[in-house]
């Protein structure tokens, strides 16, 4: 399917940064949400994994968000299509994460949000 | 990291014959799995070719191998330009080849993954297998560097 994930050969896209000595997360909240990505998965409950919900996001939101701020949408999304947790009906909406989200789920978020130099999710977003 | 297949295969011709034909077996025969259902090719560079890996569509990498991804190679200036502009690409990572090298750019999916086996680089020839794995790197894996000889630092 054609979208702005495809995104072989687009162009002025920018430089590439490449950032020296770079950690496996830029915080906590990264590895967390990579964790629970992994471990939804690995249930083999979600229909077609998480990717479609990311393919679908209106470009503006894909561009905006960083790599796991896009992992921890679809994973919203697919939590909730596939009701694995009723809990997120309640504080989640598609494209955005409530801060209740946060504290049942991710933890707290440091009060300058996430930090990274490659967006960053803070409380409320 | 899997520096030691890269090392592996430059000592051992058996072993990079085996890892050339069919490299999801031979990485295994190492101890690295958790690529289940993943099928790895493993492209080797030569004096003719260079090979560069990308996932346009997302992420998709040796995470058994190499771990997570860095986050240039999820990024979309990476996975928009590498394959329209590969040199331009290769370029920024400081690797600068003739125009006489052929540059293969592989596109990752979700079934099947790429590795590149770097050439053992020059004055390299006295080194130990372990000594030859502590020269390479991850970005030669992936195909944005090539290994440098030792006496100029392998590591970056």
């Amino acid at each position: 399917m054609n979208g702005i994930h495809d995104m072989g050969g687009m162009q002025d896209m920018g430089p590439i940064k490449n950032e020296k000595n770079e950690p496996v997360f830029h915080a906590p909240w990264e590895g967390r949400v990579y964790a629970m990505s992994a471990a939804v998965t690995a249930t083999r409950k979600l229909r077609l994994g998480l990717r479609p919900p990311i393919e679908n996001l209106p470009a503006v939101e894909y561009l905006r968000m960083s790599y796991y701020e896009l992992w921890l949408t679809s994973l919203t999304e697919r939590l909730v299509a596939s009701e694995l947790d009723d809990r997120f009906h309640e504080s989640c909406h598609f494209g955005g994460i409530h801060s209740d989200f946060f504290d049942s789920y991710i933890g707290p978020v440091s009060p300058n949000g996430a930090g990274g130099s490659h967006g960053s999710v803070a409380a409320g977003d | 990291m899997a520096r030691g297949v890269v090392a592996r295969a430059w000592v051992d011709p058996a072993y990079k014959q085996r890892l050339l034909a069919n490299g999801t077996a031979a990485i295994a025969e190492l101890g690295y799995s958790g690529s289940n259902g993943v099928d790895l090719r493993v492209l080797e560079n030569t004096p003719k070719v260079h090979n560069l890996v990308v996932c346009t569509l997302c992420s998709c990498y040796i995470w058994a191998i190499l771990g997570l991804p860095p986050v240039w190679y999820k990024s979309a200036p990476y996975r928009s330009r590498a394959v329209i502009d590969p040199r331009g690409v290769l370029r920024e990572f400081g690797t600068v080849l003739p125009e006489n090298i052929e540059v293969r750019v592989w596109d990752s999916t979700a079934e099947q993954r790429y590795i590149v086996l770097p050439e053992r680089p020059a004055g390299s020839e006295g080194l130990s297998e372990e000594a030859l794995a502590a020269l390479v790197t991850r970005d030669a894996m992936i195909g944005v560097a090539k290994v440098m000889p030792p006496q100029t630092g392998g590591r970056g």
